[in-house]
C-alpha cells in the first residue's frame, strides 16, 4: 500500500484502519507500557519464573538484559527490596557465561558511588543489586532539555569516578541510565563491559548486545588498543543526543550500515531537529562526538563540568576559545542585546573581515580532513576484514584485503600526496609483514607531517620488530660465519656490539617511540612507553620492560596490552601468581583478547605443579584448560593458543587430544620447537609402538631444526634414539643400533651445550652421556 | 508503585499546543453569545478520531441497532457542538476522554435528546465523520461485548489510540526510510496467526536476527512516541498527559484499567 501526501494520510490512514486481533491488541498494549524489554513482550519465549531464590521472593521480572532475566525481589532476612539478576537457566552450565557473570559482580562491586546502582552480594547464579524504582531515560518523557542535560552530567560523573578506577563502561545509553522516584539518575549494567572488538560480533552475528548506536568510532572498528574513557565520553554525547533529538546520531535499520556510518559520517546537527536548541548544547553534544578521541573531552569530567557551565549559564569550553568563536558569541550576545540592526552595516562588515583568514582555514581543514577522515573509515574497515579473515586462518582472504588497502593508498596518494595514507600504506605493508616498505610509508608520512603521532608509533612499532628479528638473523648470521652448525647463546649487548647497526636501529625506534604528540588522533603518551616496554623485552631488559609497564598501566589502567605484556614477564620470571593476577586484569577490562588467556593458562598450568593436593592440582589444570579453550576460540589463528591447549591435556594424559592441538599448532606456524618437541613426548607417552617411537624421534628432530638453542629437544631426541637403538639391540640389528647410538652421543652434546648451568636438565643429560658412552643401556625403555 | 515523579517532564518547558488545549482555550464572546458555531477543525477532527468509542459504547450500553448507533453517534457530537458542551464542562476540562464520557452521560440520560433525530444532520452544522464500514464496526464490537458495559468506552478508546498510533507510526517510518523496520515491528507484534520468533522475522525479510532485535527496539521506542503524541492531542497540559498515559497503560491501573 502506497503511502499517500502529507495531508491526506492521516485521514487514509483512518479508512484503511488496521484491524486489531485481540492477540494483538494485547502485544500492542504491552509494547505501549514504558519501560519493560522487549522479550517480556514475547510470552512465547517466556521460561518458568521461579517463586525464590535463596533468601529473595521474586516480585515480578523488570527486564532482560544479555546475561539473565532482572527480577524485583525482596531480601526476606533484611527486609529490603532488591533488583535480582538472575543468570538464564540454560547457560548456568556454561562456563563462559558464569565467568562473564562473576566479572560483572567483581567490577561493580568495587565502585561505590550515589549514581551508581549499588551491589549487595554475588552468588553462583544470581547478583543482587541495588533496586531502582524508576525508569530508563529510554522510556521518560523528553521535554526539558534542562533535566536532560542535567542527567547526562550526572551520569558522566559517576562514569569519571569509575574512569578512575580503570573501568571503562562501554555500553552507554539511554537504556543504561535509569532515573529513581525521587529523580536520582542511576548509571546502570557497570561491568558487563560488552564485547568491544565488533570484528567479533559481526563475525559471530548474533553476539552483539544491543545496537552500536552510541558506539564511538573506535570502538566500532574494532581498536581496542584505543577504547578508553573517550569512548565513554562519546557514548555520553550519544545519549544525550537521542534524549533531545529522539533518535540516536546515526539512525540505520541494519548493524553494518550503521557502523560504517559511525566510522565515516558526521553527525548531523541537533540543531536540525530542533532549531530552537541553544546552539552551544549541540557544541557540546559535537565535540563528545568527534571521531577522533583527541578532540572530544579529555575525561567524563570536563564533559560533565562543561554541561554544568552550560546549566549556569557561564560560557561553555566545548570550543576552543579561538577568535571566530569567541566574535561569534560577540555576535551573538550583540544581536541579543540591541537586535541585529542595531549592529549595523559596519559591524558584520567588520565581524566577516576579521573572520575571512579563520573561515577559510577552517574550510581547508574541513575538506583535508573528511578527506582523511574518508580514507580513515574505508581502510580501518578493510584492516578490520583482513583481521578477521587471518584470525580464521584464511590468509589468502587476509591478504586480499590488504592488498587492496594498498591499491585505494596508492590511488589515493597519486591524486594527491597526504601523510594519512601513507600512514595506512605503512600500517597494511607491516600487516602483511614487509617491514622495509612499511618503514618506507612511515617515512614518507611523517615527512609530509612529523605531526603525525601513529605514525611515528607505527614506524617504532616497525623498527622494534626490525630489530627483533635482526637480533636472531645476526645470530644465525654469525654463527654461519664461524661455520659452527651449534651457535651459542649471544647476549643481546654482545650482539650490538658486533653488529652497530642494531643498535642503531634500536635507538631510531626508541626515538620514535618517545616523540612527544599530543595532537593527533589515535595516539596516546603512553602507547610510546609501552612499545619502549616492549622493545626493552626483546632486548631482554626485564627491568626496564617492568618498569615502564608499571608506568603504562598507572597512567592508563585500561591499557589491556600492557596488563598482559606484564603477565607474559612475571610468567618468565616464574611468579605464577603474578601472572594470573595481571592476566585477570587484562580479562576483566577486556575479554576479547586471546594472549590474555594464553598467559593465565600456562601461568596456572605451571601453578598446578606446585600444589601439594591432588584436587587443587586437578582444579588449576581444569582452570588453565578453560583458558587455552577460550584462547583458541578467540584466535583460532593463534598456534600459541593452540600449543597451550595442547599443553593441558597432556597434563590430563591425554595424549591423543594434546598430540592433535599441537599438530594444529604446528599448522598454523610451523616455527613453534616446543610444539614439535611436546607432540613427540605426548607420542612417547602415548603408546611404545614403534611407529610411535619414530614419529616422536621425528618430531625432536624437526624441534631442533626449528630452534636449535632450546636444550630440551636436543635431550629428548638423544633420549628417544638410545631407546631406538636398544630396540634395534634387540633386534640382533647391531650396526643400525651403533648408528642409533652414535646420533643419540651427539645430541645430548647438544643439549648440554645449550643447557643451563646446573640446571635438573644438565644432570640428566650428563647421565645420558655417560651411559651412552659407556655402551650402557640407558633404560630408556 | 505510585505516583512516579521522574522530574523530568515537570515542565518548565512550554507544553505544545494540542487540538484538544487549543479547544479549551476561551472563546472571544462574539463566538459564545448563544448563535450556532461552524464545528472548529480541532473538534471535528478529534471526533473523527474518536467517534469509534462512543459508537461502541452507545450499541452496547444502550443495545442500539447499527443503525441508530451510528446515528446517535452524529447526533451526539452535533449535540456538543451545539450546547457549546465544551465551554461549559469544567468539572472534566481536563481530558477529551473524560470529557467525552461526561458528556455522553449526559446526553444519552436525556430522553428528549435522545429521541429527538431530527436534528441529526441538520442543516446549521455538519460534521464529517469518516466512512463506517459495518463489518469493520461489528467486528470491533465483537471483542468487546463480553466486557461490562461501563468499560467498553474505555477500552474501545485504547484501542483506538493504538490503532491511531500505529497509523502516526507507520507513515514516520515511511518516510524516514524505516519500511523494514516498520515491517518487521508489524510482522511480530499484529500477526497472531502463526508462532514467530527473531529467526522466523529474520528469514523473512532478509535481514539478520540482530537486525530484527534492534529494529523491534527502535520501532518499539518510536511507537511509545507517536502513542504519546497521539494522547498529547486528547489533552490540556504535560500533568494530564502523564495520567492519562498511566491511566491508559500503566501497570498499576490494571490490564483493563479501573474506571476513574
Amino acid at each position: 500500500m502506497s503511502s499517500s501526501g502529507h495531508d491526506g494520510s492521516e485521514r487514509d490512514g483512518m479508512n484503511e484502519r488496521v484491524r486489531l486481533t485481540p492477540g494483538a491488541f494485547d502485544r500492542l498494549l504491552d509494547a505501549a507500557r514504558p519501560d519493560e524489554d522487549l522479550a517480556r513482550h514475547a510470552p512465547r519465549a517466556r521460561a518458568d519464573v521461579p517463586e525464590a531464590v535463596d533468601r529473595y521472593t521474586l516480585l515480578r521480572e523488570v527486564g532482560q538484559g544479555g546475561m539473565g532475566v532482572v527480577y524485583e525481589a525482596e531480601d526476606t532476612e533484611l527486609g529490603r527490596r532488591v533488583a535480582l539478576k538472575l543468570l538464564r537457566e540454560r547457560l548456568t552450565a556454561s562456563s563462559d557465561a558464569w565467568e562473564r557473570f562473576q566479572r560483572e559482580a567483581r567490577t561493580v562491586a568495587r565502585l561505590s558511588h550515589s549514581n551508581i546502582a549499588a551491589i549487595y552480594e554475588a552468588r553462583d547464579r544470581y547478583i543482587a543489586m541495588q533496586f531502582v524504582d524508576g525508569e530508563t531515560l529510554a522510556t521518560v518523557p523528553r521535554d526539558d532539555v534542562r533535566q536532560l542535560v542535567r542527567c547526562v552530567r550526572d551520569a558522566a560523573r559517576a562514569v569519571h569516578y569509575a574512569h578512575e578506577r580503570g573501568i571503562v563502561h562501554r555500553d552507554l545509553k539511554p537504556h543504561n541510565l535509569m532515573i529513581d522516584s525521587a529523580g536520582r539518575l542511576f548509571v546502570m549494567d557497570f561491568g558487563l563491559a560488552k564485547r568491544t572488538a565488533v570484528d567479533s560480533s559481526l563475525s559471530t552475528s548474533g553476539h552483539i548486545l544491543g545496537t552500536p548506536s552510541y558506539m564511538a568510532p573506535e570502538q566500532a572498528r574494532g581498536d581496542v588498543r584505543a577504547v578508553d574513557a573517550r569512548t565513554d565520553v562519546y557514548a555520553l554525547g550519544a545519549t544525550l543526543y537521542d534524549l533531545i533529538a529522539g533518535h540516536p546520531p546515526f539512525d540505520e535499520e541494519e548493524v553494518y550500515k550503521l557502523l560504517k556510518r559511525v566510522v565515516e559520517d558526521d553527525p548531523p546537527s541537533l540543531r536540525n531537529v530542533r532549531p530552537t536548541l541553544d546552539p552551544d548544547v549541540d557544541t557540546i553534544v559535537q565535540r563528545c562526538l568527534e571521531k577522533d578521541p583527541s578532540r572530544r573531552y579529555t575525561s567524563a569530567g570536563s564533559l560533565a563540568d562543561d554541561l554544568d557551565r552550560w546549566l549556569e549559564h557561564r560560557p561553555i569550553e566545548a570550543r576552543r576559545p579561538s577568535r571566530t568563536y569567541r566574535l561569534r558569541k560577540f555576535i551573538a550576545r550583540r544581536k541579543a542585546l540591541v537586535g541585529v540592526a542595531a549592529l549595523g552595516i559596519l559591524g558584520v562588515a567588520v565581524a566577516i573581515v576579521l573572520l575571512l583568514p579563520e573561515l577559510l582555514a577552517e574550510r581547508d581543514r574541513r575538506t583535508a580532513a573528511s578527506r582523511a577522515l574518508v580514507l580513515w573509515g574505508r581502510l580501518s574497515s578493510l584492516m578490520a576484514d583482513a583481521e578477521i579473515y587471518r584470525r580464521g586462518g584464511d590468509i589468502a582472504e587476509s591478504n586480499e584485503r590488504l592488498d587492496r588497502g594498498i591499491a585505494e593508498c596508492e590511488a589515493a596518494i597519486a591524486q594527491e600526496e597526504m601523510a594519512d595514507a601513507y600512514y595506512f600504506l605503512g600500517r597494511l605493508h607491516h600487516a602483511k609483514g614487509d617491514s622495509e616498505r612499511a618503514r618506507d610509508a612511515l617515512d614518507a608520512a611523517l615527512g609530509l607531517n612529523p605531526e603525525l603521532g601513529e605514525a611515528h608509533y607505527q614506524r617504532g612499532i616497525v623498527l622494534a620488530e626490525m630489530y627483533a628479528s635482526g637480533l636472531s638473523m645476526d645470530r644465525e648470521r654469525f654463527a654461519a660465519e664461524r661455520s659452527d652448525p651449534r651457535p651459542p647463546m649471544y647476549d643481546v649487548a654482545h650482539l650490538e656490539q658486533m653488529f652497530p647497526h642494531l643498535r642503531w636501529i634500536h635507538d631510531l625506534a626508541v626515538r620514535d617511540l618517545s616523540v612527544e604528540v599530543g595532537l593527533s588522533s589515535y595516539f596516546k603518551q603512553v602507547d610510546g612507553i609501552y612499545g619502549k616496554a616492549e622493545l626493552a623485552r626483546i632486548r631482554g631488559d626485564r627491568d626496564l620492560a617492568i618498569a615502564s609497564l608499571d608506568r603504562v598501566i598507572e597512567q592508563e589502567p585500561m591499557y589491556v596490552p600492557a596488563w598482559i605484556s606484564r603477565a607474559s614477564l612475571a610468567l618468565a620470571d616464574g611468579r605464577w601468581s603474578d601472572a594470573i593476577d595481571d592476566a585477570t586484569e587484562a580479562i576483566e577490562r577486556h575479554e576479547g583478547m586471546s594472549a590474555a588467556f594464553v598467559v593465565r593458562s600456562v601461568a596456572r598450568l605451571w601453578q598446578s605443579d606446585e600444589f601439594e593436593s591432588a584436587l587443587e592440582r586437578r582444579h588449576a589444570r581444569t582452570a588453565a584448560l578453560t583458558d587455552a579453550n577460550r584462547a583458541v576460540e578467540l584466535d583460532p589463528g593463534s598456534a600459541e593458543a593452540h600449543l597451550v591447549v595442547g599443553n593441558c591435556h597432556f597434563d590430563f594424559e591425554d595424549f591423543d587430544g594434546a598430540i592433535e592441538a599441537y599438530g594444529r599448532a604446528i599448522a598454523r606456524d610451523p616455527r613453534r620447537a616446543h610444539a614439535f618437541s611436546n607432540r613427540g613426548l605426548a607420542r612417547l607417552r602415548k603408546g611404545a609402538e614403534s611407529e610411535q617411537l619414530e614419529a616422536a624421534i621425528a618430531d625432536f628432530h624437526e624441534a631442533t631444526l626449528v630452534n636449535h638453542q632450546l636444550p630440551a629437544p636436543h635431550y629428548r631426541l638423544a633420549r628417544a634414539l638410545a631407546r631406538r637403538s636398544a630396540e634395534q639391540e634387540d633386534a640382533g640389528k647391531s650396526e643400525s643400533a651403533v648408528l642409533m647410538r652414535a646420533r643419540a652421543l651427539e645430541s645430548v652434546e647438544c643439549a648440554l651445550e645449550h643447557a643451563e648451568v646446573a640446571s635438573p636438565l644438565r644432570s640428566k643429560a650428563e647421565e645420558l652421556r655417560r651411559q651412552l658412552a659407556k655402551g650402557q643401556d640407558p633404560g630408556v625403555r | 508503585m505510585g505516583q512516579r515523579d521522574t522530574s523530568i517532564d515537570r515542565g518548565r518547558e512550554r507544553f505544545p499546543s494540542t487540538r484538544w488545549s487549543r479547544i479549551l482555550e476561551p472563546r472571544s464572546p462574539a463566538e459564545s453569545d448563544g448563535s450556532p458555531t461552524p464545528p472548529s477543525t480541532d473538534f471535528s477532527e478529534l471526533a473523527a478520531q474518536y467517534w469509534r468509542p462512543v459508537y461502541a459504547y452507545i450499541r452496547n450500553r444502550w443495545s442500539r441497532s447499527n443503525e441508530d448507533a451510528k446515528d446517535l453517534t452524529q447526533a451526539f457530537f452535533l449535540w456538543i457542538l451545539e450546547h457549546d458542551f465544551v465551554q461549559r464542562a469544567d468539572p472534566v476540562r481536563g481530558r477529551f476522554r473524560g470529557y467525552l464520557r461526561t458528556a455522553l452521560e449526559r446526553f444519552l440520560t436525556d430522553d428528549r435528546r435522545a429521541r429527538n433525530r431530527q436534528k441529526r444532520g441538520g442543516d446549521r452544522v455538519r460534521l464529517e465523520l469518516p466512512g463506517v464500514d459495518d463489518a469493520d464496526l461489528l467486528e470491533s464490537l465483537q471483542d468487546v461485548k463480553a466486557a461490562d458495559p461501563s468499560e467498553v468506552l474505555d477500552e474501545e478508546w485504547r484501542r483506538t489510540v493504538l490503532v491511531q498510533s500505529l497509523a502516526r507510526l507507520r507513515e514516520q517510518m515511511e518516510a524516514n526510510g524505516k519500511r523494514t523496520s516498520y515491517a518487521v515491528f508489524e510482522d511480530y507484534f499484529l500477526n497472531d496467526s502463526e508462532e514467530l520468533d527473531y529467526a522466523r522475522v529474520a528469514e523473512r525479510h532478509g535481514i539478520s536476527k540482530v537486525d530484527v532485535s534492534n529494529a523491534l527496539t527502535r520501532s518499539k521506542q518510536a511507537y511509545r512516541a507517536c502513542i504519546r503524541s497521539v494522547v498529547a492531542e486528547t489533552v490540556g497540559g504535560p500533568d494530564e498527559l502523564d495520567e492519562e498515559l498511566r491511566w491508559l497503560f500503566g501497570r498499576s491501573a490494571g490490564h483493563r484499567g479501573a474506571n476513574e
